[in-house]
């Protein structure tokens, strides 16, 4: 730099009309300035948005590569921060840093100035300020006319008033450059930043598609996919490849339940027959397929039908699915691509009624069936009661002989309820019921379930006996009542004592009154006689009495009145092919009984009474016998038989035939299936966390009915793997609680002893 | 064949063989000892075509107790109603489960009657629907070879009853073994008189029952 | 920063690595007399992949072919090495090395054996044994199976278990030593002749064994002219037959039994069959007595014990194989021997089948379990070929099912520890890095001069 001495005869200007030229000078260095920091500013943003789309565009590259290698998270973000700071440095470093005199030629090449403004940025900063003030001022207007024309132009004059011309022509261009500035620089924004700005958004808006649609199932401990990069479990749940759903449960209308709204969930437990209504988001599913979690035999066993195919339909939210759950355990599995969602629906069935009959609280003998027995039931059901009732089987006759007619009392219907008591009292003059009848009495219950062979909840069964006329005066529990035969027991009886009495007071009576009195007791003994006779006949087979058998009855003839059986058959019982009635062992006795009655009989006809008494006393002894067998035999203790094996041991002449058995089936262990497959989940774990844990929620569904403790502890594992983390303890459980593993004794022996 | 406790005979030890019993179910509700002469006879048929060891005296075994596991076959009949408490339907389903064969026979011959209605309804409670056994099932050729099926009883040739002949009876098989067998043929009233007046009979009308107890004791 | 500082020091940093490698060379040659012992690196030793260990033995025995004098190798194992540096270490014997090895594993004896049950339904019984000082894991390729730890007892750490199934090897540890050995192939079966009377007993023990998948043959003698047959019985012969359970008395020959047993085939005798005559040759042990069921047992965790039984007094050569405690003695309750290459068990129950009738809701399944085992501990199982082959091809050393034997078979017996002076391996390498730091300090000192324009 030079300095221009001030003896050389330039005048200084006057100290005012300094001011505009300096200022001139100024306005056009500050808007340089302004234009070189826009340029900067420029610069800096196009490097910045340079540097984040090479960032995104590297991230995107990363989970690309992770969809098929694992990667862990620190990877992928310095991956993805590296590019970016490269591009950013890198774009900064080359001529990251404009200068004013660069934007002086940036401005030049706008708006030509010769290189002026150019020199002007570039002496401004090297001029001393005298030199520049020297000069300004020589620019100014009214300052030139104190300058006289010179012809040399070597002289410090011409000098200074060719730079002053410079100066001028320069500021003048300067000015104009710098009046275009704004333009320019608008022009250059646009210019410098679109494509990075369009490489850049380009590039978010993939990453974005990338993230919300197709990723396959990557390491969930690990961080390939997306939703370990994004954060939480929570929010992969919500950027799953099938999207969320809502689950909607409509129960069977009989059941008058109100719907529920489950929401967006994996499992669900559900009464059979419910309407099951899944809206889900996104494209509609490829194939959804259901699946029963029990063997094929308790499908059939449980009479479910299973649809033939399910498919998804469009809907406003996406898609929409509906079917009608079952009873059993029920897969779900909805996919889309490759891509699928498992829904694991824990199906029960409506439980029958539970019905107690409070009131008879046991069984029990009526002597005279009339007046009123109050019964009384509780009723229960998990749903809805749709009716109940009383039951009552009653049963009249006695030996082989018996009818039954069923009666329903104290029905009611039901809209529904869970819980009611049943309360009637029965009339029992209106059920006609008779001596000996028994009546099985219960209360059932129906409910709402529409299926027409549902099964109805029952009580259990009292049983009320209707006494006999004749059986003891006693509310004792008897099983049978008194057979026929105790009437003749107390007329026979009657008849002796009348008989014994007579013969006492013989020597007191008139012969007519005797004769009199003889003659009624041989028509009560005849009438005896005949009763009994009834009572042997109609045991072989209710024929009348023997008065009108014919020939032989059954083998039993008739001679001289009296009832005889050939002394070789064996009197305790008889069965000849084609006889169609059993012959009891009380047939003896009340055949001794109706020959002494005969005896006697025709003794008292005779007037004879004293030969009658011996034949009637054998008459109530065979009687008495006859009665004691048949009480003994209607109380259920049989007569007993015991044979003599060594007498008869393959006695028989016909030999059996030698045959083959059937084999039977193989039990298969469902715990050895079972073990299979959780030890197949328990590798999955390792490398697909989620996959394990569907299926093992899968299990847990299926052991639940048959091994609950299995189930209980693959829960515990399922709560591990969502939990993330190491999920080996609880494995180990599970396998242990489901037996597979068992300590031996070691012995001195080649094998195991049994368990 | 030995029945009966271990004895030691000349220095061995005399182990008998486990004799079978002839065992019949008491229930709560109805004549369950309608048929008193059955075990007699059923008895007397084992011992009379076969080798096996048998108790000459048949046993009555509640149902509602457990002691009902020791008799792996029970036989079971009467007229009136059956209805099981809740304790004989547990017993009783436990018992066909493990491997026990009842064997039930209509006393009253009665499609119609109360035993038979009831008696379906009940097996169906406790181990599931009696569906027709076929003619041709092994029970029919256990022992003796019954090739028409079951033989028809006096009751049901007189037309007692529901005046039905039954070709069939009825099971509830649990995998491919007879775990309930029903009769509505009246083998009850057929098999009730003392087996000493088998010598009467042209035919001995209780051949069915061997096969019967040889299929409870090999399958 | 100017640049002549960075020169400067990148000039003495490249000196200063020189002089050190020049130190280095000169004290690994000075600091060995012994220019022949090696050793392996607690770092190889350690490795899981054993590729370390294997690569510096390769290594080691490439540079001895220098040696005039044999060399050692001298070893410390903290942990029982894989078959591959096992391998790898017994071919270091054979290229002339003195192996030498220390024991410090703490796993002296550590032995897993696996063999397939007898069972229809397939398992594996796993024996692992190991020393008492540390607890003995057993574990599969997906769980821990059990453990057991006597160290307290001084005893030797001993397991039996019974596997349904196993994922992957067998395995036995301690500490970080570890045994395996590959699950076996199912057993090859044979069917099952049952000599008995008709009965419950035959009945049920028939339907026992064939819920569990054996195949049973028999002929239950109903009547003189007919029987009732099981499956299709044919011949005794162990080409058929693994086991044959006995009964009853007189139902079988003795002698067609004992030729059968002679050929290698099982026998069971149940209590009513120990009192035949016939078989008093056979019976491991004979009656001396009769004990009554506990009424109630069948319903208990014992249920053995509400079962009728008899006394049974063991032959001498035989072994108790279950035993039940009464009234504080214990009785034994199934007796075994072999005979020929056969088994012989004898049980003293009776009328097992109320165990499943009479018992708890799981009685059935303990009691197939039971007489499944029962065969199992006596069948004939005819030996796996494929396996004879394999242990035909490969060496005669025990290998990793009892890697400590293995170990000792092929380099001898551990030596006592001895103090290490030796030059390790790792000497050349350091001389490498320093060569390398100084030729890149002494370029980048080259190369700032030179951008500065200086010569």
């Amino acid at each position: 730099m030079t300095s221009v001495p001030a003896s050389t005869g330039i005048r200084r200007p006057a100290v005012g009309a300094m001011a505009p030229a300096v200022s001139a000078t100024g306005i056009v260095l500050a808007s340089v300035e302004r234009a070189r920091k826009s340029l900067q500013w420029i610069v800096w943003m196009r490097a910045l948005v340079l540097g984040l789309g090479a960032g995104i565009a590297a991230l995107l590259a990363l989970l690309l590569a992770a969809r098929h290698s694992p990667l862990p998270t620190t990877l992928i973000l310095v991956g993805a921060l590296l590019p970016t700071g490269a591009v950013v440095i890198g774009s900064l470093r080359r001529g990251a840093r404009v200068t004013a005199v660069r934007t002086a030629l940036w401005l030049e090449e706008q708006a030509p100035a010769g290189f002026a403004l150019v020199t002007l940025v570039e002496h401004q900063t090297q001029l001393p300020p005298r030199m520049s003030t020297q000069l300004s001022s020589q620019a100014s207007p009214q300052v030139s006319p104190q300058i006289s024309p010179v012809d040399d132009e070597r002289t410090p004059a011409a000098v200074h008033a060719r730079l002053a011309d410079a100066y001028l022509a320069a500021l003048g261009g300067a000015t104009r450059a710098t009046r275009i500035a704004t333009g320019a620089l608008n022009a250059m924004a646009i210019a410098r930043l679109r494509d990075p700005l369009l490489f850049t958004l380009g590039a978010a808006a993939l990453l974005w598609w990338f993230g919300t649609t197709t990723v396959a199932r990557g390491n969930e401990g690990t961080t390939s996919s997306a939703r370990n990069v994004f954060g939480t479990s929570n929010k992969a749940r919500a950027n799953a490849p099938i999207g969320k759903w809502s689950i909607r449960v409509e129960p069977p209308a009989y059941t008058h339940l109100p719907a529920q709204q489950l929401g967006d969930v994996d499992g669900a437990k559900v009464l059979s027959g419910s309407r099951l209504v899944i809206d889900g988001t996104g494209d509609v599913p490829s194939s959804v397929a259901l699946r029963a979690l029990v063997d094929s035999a308790t499908v059939a066993r449980a009479g479910i039908s299973w649809p033939a195919s399910l498919s998804a339909a469009p809907s406003s939210t996406g898609w929409s699915l509906t079917f009608t759950t079952t009873a059993v355990p029920t897969e779900l599995r909805v996919t889309r691509g490759i891509a699928n969602r498992l829904l694991l629906i824990e199906g029960y069935g409506d439980s029958i009624p539970r019905v107690s009959l409070r009131t008879p609280a046991h069984d029990s003998v009526l002597r005279s069936p009339s007046g009123k027995l109050p019964l009384e039931a509780t009723l229960h059901d998990d749903l809805a009661l749709a009716s109940g009732a009383f039951e009552m089987i009653i049963s009249s006759g006695e030996g082989e002989r018996f009818t039954a007619r069923t009666v329903r009392v104290g029905a009611q219907r039901y809209a529904g309820a869970h819980d009611v008591t049943l309360r009637i009292a029965l009339d029992l003059d209106s059920m006609k019921l008779g001596p000996g009848d028994i009546v099985h009495l219960r209360a059932v219950a129906h409910d709402a379930h529409p299926a027409a062979n549902r099964e109805w909840g029952s009580s259990e069964t009292r049983s009320i006996r209707v006494a006999r006329q004749a059986e003891y005066d006693s509310v004792s529990v008897e099983p049978a009542p008194p057979p026929e035969v105790d009437k003749s027991l107390l007329s026979q009886r009657m008849l002796l004592v009348m008989t014994e009495k007579l013969e006492a007071r013989r020597a007191k009576l008139t012969a007519n009154v005797l004769a009199d009195e003889t003659s009624k007791l041989a028509r009560d003994q005849t009438r005896l006689r005949l009763a009994v006779g009834d009572a042997v006949f109609q045991r072989l087979g209710n024929e009348s009495s023997a008065e009108h058998a014919e020939g032989d009855e059954k083998g039993i003839k008739i001679v001289d009145g009296k009832l005889v059986m050939p002394p070789e058959q064996d009197m305790t019982g008889m069965l000849e092919e084609g006889d169609d009635s059993p012959v009891i062992g009380i047939n003896k006795p009340l055949l001794e009984a109706y020959n002494a009655m005969w005896d006697a009989g025709r003794a008292l006809e005779l007037g004879d009474r004293k030969v009658a008494i011996p034949h009637m006393r054998v008459a109530l002894a065979a009687i008495e016998r006859a009665r004691a067998a048949s009480r003994l035999y209607l109380r259920g203790k049989p007569p007993v038989v015991i044979l003599d094996l060594a007498k008869i041991r393959l006695a028989g002449k016909d030999t059996g035939i030698t045959n083959v058995r059937s084999v039977r089936a193989v039990q298969s262990s469902t715990a050895r299936g079972r073990e299979a497959r959780l030890l197949r989940a328990a590798a999955l774990a390792v490398t697909d966390a989620l996959s394990a844990r569907d299926s093992i929620a899968v299990l847990r569904l299926e052991s639940v009915g048959e091994a609950p403790e299995f189930a209980n502890a693959l829960a515990s594992v399922v709560t591990a793997l969502k939990r993330g983390g190491d999920a080996t303890d609880e494995f180990v459980r599970a396998r242990r609680v489901l037996g597979g593993v068992t300590r031996a004794s070691g012995t001195g022996w080649s094998r195991v002893s049994p368990p | 064949m030995v029945t009966g406790e271990p004895t030691v005979t000349a220095g061995q030890l005399v182990v008998p063989s486990e004799a079978f019993v002839f065992a019949t179910a008491q229930y709560e509700s109805g004549d369950w000892d309608s048929a008193p002469m059955v075990a007699a006879n059923v008895i007397d048929a084992i011992a009379r075509y076969t080798s096996i060891p048998v108790r000459p005296q048949g046993i009555s075994v509640p149902l509602s107790s457990e002691v009902l596991y020791g008799y792996p076959l029970v036989y079971l009949t009467g007229h009136l109603p059956v209805r099981f408490s809740n304790k004989e339907t547990e017993v009783l389903r436990q018992y066909l489960r493990r491997g026990g064969l009842l064997f039930i026979d209509d006393h009253n011959h009665d499609i119609d009657g109360a035993f038979n209605k009831t008696v379906r309804e009940e097996v169906r409670r406790v181990v599931g629907e009696l569906k027709p056994l076929p003619n041709t099932h092994e029970l029919y050729r256990a022992f003796f070879n019954f090739e028409n099926g079951p033989p028809t009883t006096s009751h049901e040739m007189n037309g007692w009853g529901d005046n039905l002949v039954h070709e069939t009876l009825d099971a509830v098989l649990i995998e491919t073994r007879i775990a309930v067998l029903f009769s509505n043929k009246d083998y009850s009233s057929e098999w009730s008189y003392h087996p000493d007046n088998k010598r009467f009979l042209s035919i001995d009308n209780t051949k069915f029952a061997v096969n019967i107890v040889v299929y409870a004791l090999t399958r | 920063m100017t640049r002549r500082p960075l020169e400067l020091i990148a000039r003495l940093i490249g000196v200063f690595a020189l002089v050190a490698a020049l130190v280095v060379m000169l004290r690994s040659r000075s600091a060995s007399p012994a220019r022949n012992a090696y050793t392996l690196t607690p770092s190889a030793l350690s490795d899981s992949s054993a590729h370390s260990a294997v690569s510096e033995l390769s290594t080691t025995i490439a540079r001895t072919a220098r040696d005039t004098v044999r060399p050692n190798l001298r070893v410390t194992l903290s942990r029982i090495p894989d078959a591959n540096v096992r391998s790898a270490l017994a071919v270091s014997r054979a290229a002339g090395l003195a192996v030498a090895w220390t024991d410090s594993t703490s796993a002296a004896g550590l032995a897993v054996a696996a063999t397939a049950e007898a069972d229809p339904q397939g398992g594996t019984v796993i024996h692992a044994v190991g020393q008492s000082s540390r607890p003995l894991l057993v574990r599969d390729g997906a769980s821990l199976l059990d453990s057991v730890d006597r160290t307290s007892r001084r005893e030797p750490n001993a397991l039996v278990l019974r596997a349904a199934r196993l994922s992957g090897n067998a395995m036995a540890e301690q500490g970080a030593s570890r045994a395996s050995v590959p699950v076996p192939r199912a057993a090859t079966l044979r069917r099952i002749l049952l000599a008995a009377h008709p009965g419950w007993e035959a009945k049920f023990v028939a339907a026992a064994l064939e819920e569990r998948g054996w195949q049973v043959d028999g002929s239950l003698l109903i009547a003189r002219r007919a029987s009732v047959t099981l499956g299709a019985p044919l011949s005794l012969d162990t080409a058929r037959y693994a086991a044959v359970i006995v009964l009853d008395s007189g139902v079988v020959g003795g002698d067609a039994l004992t030729r059968f047993v002679r050929q290698g085939g099982g026998v069971i005798l149940s209590a009513d069959a120990l009192g035949a005559p016939s078989l008093a040759a056979l019976r491991p042990a004979s009656i001396v007595g009769a004990r009554p069921a506990v009424p109630g047992a069948l319903l208990t965790d014992a249920p053995r014990q509400g079962l009728d039984a008899f006394d049974l007094r063991p032959a001498p050569r035989a072994v108790v194989l279950q035993q039940e405690s009464r009234g504080g003695k214990s009785e034994p309750s199934i007796v075994a021997w072999r005979i020929g290459a056969g088994r012989v068990l004898a049980s003293a129950y009776r009328e097992t089948w109320r165990w499943r009738m009479e018992g708890t809701d799981d009685g059935m399944d303990q009691h197939r379990r039971w007489w499944s085992g029962l065969v199992s501990a006596a069948a004939f199982v005819p030996t796996d070929t494929s396996v004879v082959h394999r242990r035909l091809l490969t060496t005669r050393f025990p290998g990793s099912a009892a890697p400590y034997a293995d170990l000792a078979a092929r380099l001898g017996p551990p030596t006592a520890a001895q103090p290490m002076r030796i030059a390790t391996p790792s000497g050349p390498s350091r001389i490498w890095l320093l060569f390398v730091v100084a030729t890149v300090a002494l370029l980048t000192e080259w190369a700032l001069r030179r951008f500065r324009g200086a010569p």
